[in-house]
């Protein structure tokens, strides 16, 4: 891979990880 | 606000002046002037375009966003990482091989004059009255705040800018950029500490913001597919890639800051730091909107927080009813403060029932102050005659002005007033530019020296400047009809998308394919605005499948203009 498509695959990589961060956060904080 | 505040506004505001104009010794060509002679590191460009989307609109209006219906806005931004990426792969090679000046250029390059000036016209008329709503919904706001006349205001916000891009040209844009990023950070997080800190004894963070989760504030995915519903997960992730494909790939006020760049792989870098900043960045507001409201659960707010029409209510015959409204308030207040206590304690509470009653107690009270909230905002709107009178932009300044120490007051006040300076910078800016190289230059002076050329947009900007403050003072009267002209704008991203995915996707594709396509679009989205409920994110993504589609088949049937020397998808991109 070049370094352009590895900061491509690394913003991929962010990006997923930062929703299923919120995700949890979301559970976390709507749960009754 | 104290003497010293008002002591850090007026220093902040000279050093933003004087630091622009200073930007003009390195301004004089055209290069210079328009694109910073292509030279800014990535890291300046990232922050200048994550900047630009950090408006004072975003500070005052998505914080009160978040205070009144939470974290669900966040969704708008999920499409934006992957947008980043698509634009580093697909737009940014084609603007820098083609080194441009504006977008609309290329355009002309791939297809014809005609779709090149269609396309510049209709970024013109939508930017310059976005450009002045920039301005006015700070400078409203700040006038009630701060106790100024609102001509006063937009003239503080709009006058300094329009000099300091006259002279310094993008490259003092992108400088401005930077100093509103670091201090809408820094105020941003300084609120968020205090408002952490206001927190009474016994209430911890996690447990405010559990009580705020059961009124959906925390909710951020909502994965009904609804087209009508404005925030989705799906009109996020799908529909949004569209806008912001749009916003970022073609709009001259992005494109111009990545044309900055020294090369196309340091414009890619400066992308992506958006990709990985702006939904971390986005968390922050809404979630100081959030930390707004629980600290009001615990402490007393006022019934609506923008006072601009009070006096006239209480002078009024319906004094008594709005009195009255006031005292029904304080008491539900104190009620919800009550019963936001025992949910907050209920919140450790292994007994799922327990939580369950309390937050029930707690629900009951906050939907009872959302209902005298409205009835009172339909009482100032019948009394004072204003249909457009709402208080959500004004609860982050109330918080900041009244609960805040002295010196933050005045720097986040400097932060609201710079991000509105900064961001109508780089839309005066990109107006100039589109104005003197898609029409004067392109129309009228071809053979234009280098300083003429500069000379004129210096004059286009104080043009713009001037009439972008005229109709935000103008704004502030005509109060809706604006926003209408302005959504009326920004209805057709999705379709000049479609023409630059034309240009860059269909290598048959011709002028007259792409033009007709254009006016396709267009109808076809308003008359979808028009008659159907279908949310206004999905216009983009119909917008550019309807140009696109509609593109590929007129240019098929008519042999057309198409003087492609630049690169099209199949070239190798030397031609």
């Amino acid at each position: 891979m070049t370094p352009i498509q590895q900061q491509y695959t690394r913003v991929i990589l962010v990006w997923l990880a930062t929703l299923a961060a919120l995700f949890i956060v979301q559970q976390f904080f709507t749960r009754v | 606000m104290h003497a010293i505040d008002w002591i850090v506004v007026a220093a902040y505001l000279t050093w933003v002046l004087w630091d622009g104009i200073r930007q003009a010794r390195r301004s004089k060509d055209v290069e210079g002037f328009m694109v910073a002679g292509r030279s800014l590191p990535w890291w300046l460009v990232g922050l200048s375009v994550m900047a630009t989307q950090l408006s004072a609109i975003t500070m005052i209006g998505t914080t009160g966003q978040g205070y009144l219906s939470g974290m669900r806005f966040l969704q708008y931004y999920y499409a934006l990482p992957i947008a980043m990426i698509v634009i580093s792969i697909i737009f940014v090679p084609f603007f820098h091989n083609a080194k441009v000046l504006t977008a609309y250029q290329y355009l002309e390059n791939r297809f014809d004059a005609k779709t090149r000036a269609l396309t510049a016209l209709l970024f013109l008329f939508s930017r310059a009255l976005s450009t002045s709503v920039v301005i006015s919904a700070p400078a409203v706001v700040m006038s009630v705040i701060l106790g100024l006349n609102v001509t006063v205001t937009c003239l503080l916000i709009g006058l300094p800018t329009t000099i300091f891009t006259m002279f310094g040209g993008v490259r003092a844009v992108a400088y401005t950029d930077v100093k509103q990023m670091v201090m809408v950070v820094v105020s941003l997080v300084s609120a968020a500490v205090a408002l952490m800190w206001g927190l009474p004894d016994g209430v911890g963070v996690v447990d405010a913001l559990q009580v705020a989760g059961t009124t959906g504030r925390m909710q951020m995915f909502d994965f009904r597919l609804d087209f009508t519903e404005q925030y989705t997960f799906w009109s996020g992730t799908i529909a949004a890639l569209f806008l912001y494909l749009s916003y970022f790939g073609t709009d001259q006020s992005q494109v111009q800051r990545y044309l900055a760049a020294k090369s196309a792989d340091e414009a890619r870098t400066s992308l992506l730091m958006s990709a990985y900043w702006k939904i971390p960045l986005q968390s922050l507001v809404l979630g100081v909107g959030v930390l707004t409201f629980t600290y009001y659960l615990f402490a007393a707010p006022p019934m609506l927080f923008n006072h601009v029409h009070e006096p006239r209510v209480r002078a009024s015959e319906r004094a008594g009813e709005y009195a009255a409204l006031e005292r029904r308030f304080a008491e539900a207040i104190g009620q919800r403060r009550t019963a936001a206590e025992q949910a907050a304690a209920a919140g450790d509470s292994d007994s799922g029932m327990a939580r369950a009653f309390s937050a029930a107690g707690f629900l009951s009270w906050d939907e009872e102050v959302k209902k005298i909230r409205a009835e009172a905002v339909a009482l100032v709107r019948q009394v004072s005659g204003d249909a457009g009178y709402n208080d959500v932009n004004y609860v982050f300044p109330t918080f900041v002005t009244t609960h805040l120490p002295i010196g933050l007051v005045g720097l986040v006040v400097s932060a609201i007033l710079v991000a509105a300076m900064s961001v109508s910078s780089a839309e005066l800016s990109a107006l100039a530019t589109a104005s003197v190289i898609d029409f004067y230059r392109r129309f009228g002076r071809p053979d234009a020296s280098d300083a003429h050329v500069v000379w004129v947009t210096r004059a286009a900007t104080l043009f713009w400047g001037l009439f972008a403050s005229v109709v935000a003072i103008w704004a502030v009267e005509l109060g809706s009809l604006i926003e209408v002209v302005n959504r009326f704008g920004s209805l057709f991203y999705g379709s000049i998308l479609g023409v630059f995915l034309l240009a860059i996707g269909w290598k048959r594709a011709n002028g007259h394919g792409a033009f007709v396509a254009a006016l396709v679009g267009m109808a076809t989205i308003l008359s979808i605005a028009t008659w159907t409920p279908i949310a206004f994110l999905w216009h983009n993504l119909i917008g550019a499948v309807v140009v696109f589609t509609v593109g590929v088949i007129v240019s098929a049937l008519i042999p057309g203009s198409s003087d492609s020397r630049l690169p099209t998808p199949g070239s190798r991109g030397d031609r």
